[in-house]
């Protein structure tokens, strides 16, 4: 472990309903990179991605044990500790799903939500903060005309983008991603990858993802997850 | 302002509930307070041997056996009546009938199952009226009009469980007799029905919760306070929840107030029983669905 | 056998028209000479021939608004409960707590509202009997809750699991997804909740026969004891078959039977709408 290490996994366990899904695992990676996560289907990738924002609680029972220290500003915490502030965590790390999931409301509404949400009020500085987002994914120019449209009427692609807009707008410190492409044609499929390239100097990516060159052409390392082992095979 | 909101919300929703659960503490509290003292066989049977009573060699007179007995029979003839008459119409609406019929007879079927049971009662009474009018002296209120009645007000629950368990049958099931040349009506009795037993099953336990407990319906047509027991369908009988409604305006002294509260121990029991026995039916459908 | 089952149903639907003409044909008195609608608006004077059913009409919404009222507070704070708001496994007791209330019967709730909760409205809030619309309404409140409940955590736990996913990744405490995504995205099935509500607290009988004093003025205030349109209709029952005073239970009843269908329809009206803003 040195200084630079910024995630930090310490002698992980975790169960989800009833069946193992990692044994004993100890990491450290460094902060601003790519990290991916590949291997085969149903050995629990999405779940041990849900462990960085503690998500699977929401849905199920899971019994874990050891720690997970990540740096969400104010130096390295143990997000499992009980004085950690849900809400606090999943604004430091935002997350994009494998399906694009907009919220039934207008474009605006969307990227603002997570703002309201954190207790901002509505104004001049978060109309440009909604710009520069979008801006940033390359989304602004196509639907600028058509801000307050319900975000649904998007073409899948757009609508992944807008997600990945909406989870960035918080500034998170690490942004987790669930086979964001498995949806998208492969047009769209290749705008995202070059996307998450550009977000690399802003954030760290934890990137779940079962496409080989998906991953060769992204990721920093490359971990395969089987048998409950996650294994550095790039 | 919003925060105010989010920190008060909370508050609202704990306060409501304690509102709930105290009220429901205190009904149950105060019938098992008020009813611990009679809790035992001569409530039902008054000082006649149990024995005596239930094979009516011997009339109980100061007992809740009459009351009891009719509201069993009450129960069960309507729910004879009604189960046969509602799945069938159920089945109808699920699996024969075309859109705009569906759509038609549905309205008419909601409207039935909301409409107030004294309406049904009402009803009921009407039709007294009109047979009165048709055999004059032959035909007055009665255990037989009053099962009519109580069938009219649980008819709607029972088309309706059967129609929405026929129609969540997964297709691939519904294909599977049809493919290996099954015809309609086979595919119905032997592999619809069948797979929703337990939830068409749950619908009519609550169907006779809902009739055992029903006390607007029988007043209007043919529950009296005393009768003993029935012995023909053209008479009149006594119920429990009646009854209770009758001590409850016309008690003369503690002890019948007392029965009072030990007929509503027991009414309370019997839907306590009934409901969670439905729930209980639709929950090992669920589990056995999951597997 | 196809055709028995149709025959069924089309019997059933017969009979729910069957239901309305026999009211029709029994109440025929009334529809001399237009009568139907100044019996809405007369006062009940037998004394005088006025046999109007006006203050039934106003006690029976006094008392259903005022227990929808009461109630809609308490069901809505306990669906929030149920629905998000408390630990998981106590979600559960909740939703068992208001299935149970759920088959408590009517008359039960009347009778220990009689013992328990008169008392305490007669010494506490009204001077005389303590059978009055503010009795009445507390106890419907209390009857109505849990099939508010159901229908609100229904709409609330009914809305699409992947916004619920995106809502929790973006920090929402569950306060704030109750109240920025379930409450907005529910609500057309609340307000079926609250419309059930309605139609259940106007049409039961038991309680306000028992409860709310049945005298027969128009009341002016909640401590004022009133009839509702069922009370009377059960009130009334033994009367002579051929007077106006008879009649006057079947306008009851017909009210009664109109404003089911007004629930029904209206309810219909709010599943289209939400079916048809659903993309």
């Amino acid at each position: 472990m040195n200084r630079q290490d910024k995630i930090i996994i310490d002698k992980l366990s975790f169960r989800y309903r009833n069946r193992p899904i990692l044994e004993d695992i100890s990491l450290c990676w460094r902060e601003k990179q790519i990290i991916a996560v590949t291997g085969p289907s149903g050995t629990g990738k999405s779940t041990f991605l849900s462990l960085f924002n503690r998500l699977w609680e929401e849905t199920g029972d899971g019994r874990l044990t050891g720690s997970i220290q990540l740096n969400l500003g104010g130096g390295l915490v143990d997000i499992y500790q009980r004085q950690m502030p849900l809400a606090t965590l999943r604004r430091s790390v935002g997350m994009v799903f494998q399906a694009p999931n907009p919220l039934p409301m207008s474009i605006y509404k969307n990227i603002t939500f997570p703002l309201m949400l954190a207790g901002r009020k509505n104004g001049e500085e978060m109309t440009e903060l909604v710009e520069r987002v979008l801006t940033q994914v390359h989304l602004f120019a196509e639907v600028k005309d058509r801000l307050k449209s319900d975000a649904r009427n998007l073409s899948g692609g757009q609508q992944q983008r807008l997600c990945l807009a909406r989870a960035l707008v918080l500034e998170p410190k690490i942004l987790l991603l669930d086979e964001p492409t498995s949806s998208l044609d492969q047009e769209a499929c290749r705008k995202l990858e070059e996307l998450i390239v550009e977000l690399k100097d802003q954030c760290t990516i934890l990137l779940v993802s079962h496409y080989q060159d998906q991953v060769q052409r992204t990721a920093d390392l490359v971990y395969e997850l089987a048998d409950k082992r996650l294994r550095r095979v790039g | 302002m919003r925060t105010l909101l989010e920190k008060s919300v909370p508050l609202l929703a704990w306060a409501g509930f304690t509102v709930l659960a105290g009220a429901l503490a205190a009904i149950l509290g105060y019938i098992v307070m008020r009813s611990w003292a009679v809790l035992h066989l001569s409530l039902l049977f008054g000082d006649v041997a149990p024995i005596d009573a239930i094979f009516l060699r011997h009339p109980v007179f100061d007992g809740l056996f009459p009351a009891v007995a009719g509201t069993f029979l009450l129960v069960l003839i309507a729910v004879l009546l009604a189960v046969p008459v509602g799945m069938a119409a159920g089945i109808y609406l699920a699996e024969y009938a075309g859109y705009r019929m569906k759509s038609c007879l549905s309205l008419l079927f909601d409207i039935l199952a909301g409409l107030p049971s004294v309406v049904v009662g009402l009803a009921g009474f009407s039709l007294t009226i009109l047979l009165h009018k048709v055999f004059p002296g032959k035909i007055g209120p009665c255990l037989l009009l009053s099962a009519l009645a109580l069938c009219f007000l649980i008819l709607p629950y029972l088309i309706r469980t059967t129609q929405t368990a026929l129609e969540s049958v997964p297709l691939s099931l519904r294909q599977t007799a049809p493919a290996l040349g099954a015809t309609k009506l086979q595919n119905i009795c032997k592999v619809l029905l069948p797979s929703k037993l337990t939830d068409i099953l749950g619908g009519i336990i609550l169907a006779v919760g809902r009739a055992a407990e029903d006390t607007a319906v029988i007043m209007l047509t043919g529950v009296v306070a005393s009768a003993g027991i029935p012995r023909s369908l053209f008479e009149q009988f006594e119920a429990l929840p009646f009854y209770i409604y009758y001590i409850s305006s016309q008690y003369t002294n503690a002890e019948e107030l007392q029965t009072g509260f030990g007929a509503a121990m027991l009414l309370l029991v019997l839907c306590g029983i009934l409901f969670l026995l439905a729930f209980f039916t639709q929950q090992t459908l669920s589990r056995h669905f999951r597997r | 056998m196809g055709v028995l089952f149709q025959l069924a149903a089309y019997g059933c639907g017969l009979l729910t028209i069957a239901v309305l003409v026999m009211m029709f044909q029994l109440g025929r008195p009334l529809f001399v000479d237009g009568q139907f609608f100044s019996l809405l608006s007369q006062v009940w004077q037998p004394g005088q021939q006025l046999y109007g059913i006006y203050p039934m009409i106003i006690g029976s919404i006094r008392i259903s608004f005022l227990a929808l009222a009461l109630s809609f507070p308490v069901s809505l704070g306990t669906a929030f409960l149920a629905a998000g708001l408390a630990p998981r496994p106590m979600q559960r007791w909740v939703l068992a707590m208001v299935r149970l209330m759920a088959g408590i019967p009517t008359v039960v709730y009347g009778f220990v509202a009689i013992f328990l909760l008169v008392p305490l409205v007669r010494e506490h809030v009204s001077r005389g009997s303590g059978l009055n619309i503010l009795t009445a309404s507390l106890v419907l409140a209390v009857l109505i809750a849990p099939t508010m409940v159901v229908f609100f955590v229904n709409g609330l736990r009914g809305v699409d699991q992947s916004y619920c996913r995106a809502t929790d990744a973006l920090g929402a405490t569950a306060v704030q997804r109750l109240l920025y995504l379930q409450l907005p995205q529910g609500w057309p099935t609340i307000v079926s909740g609250v419309i059930m509500g309605l139609g259940r607290a106007m049409g039961d009988t038991l309680v306000s026969l028992m409860v709310a004093g049945n005298s027969i003025g128009v009341p002016t205030s909640i401590v004022d004891s009133a009839r509702t349109l069922t009370a009377h209709i059960a009130l009334v029952i033994a009367a002579d078959f051929a007077s106006m005073e008879f009649a006057s239970i079947f306008a009851c009843g017909l009210v009664l039977y109109l404003f089911t269908m007004a629930v029904v329809i209206g309810l219909r009206m709010l599943v289209h709408l939400r079916t048809g803003s659903d993309r």
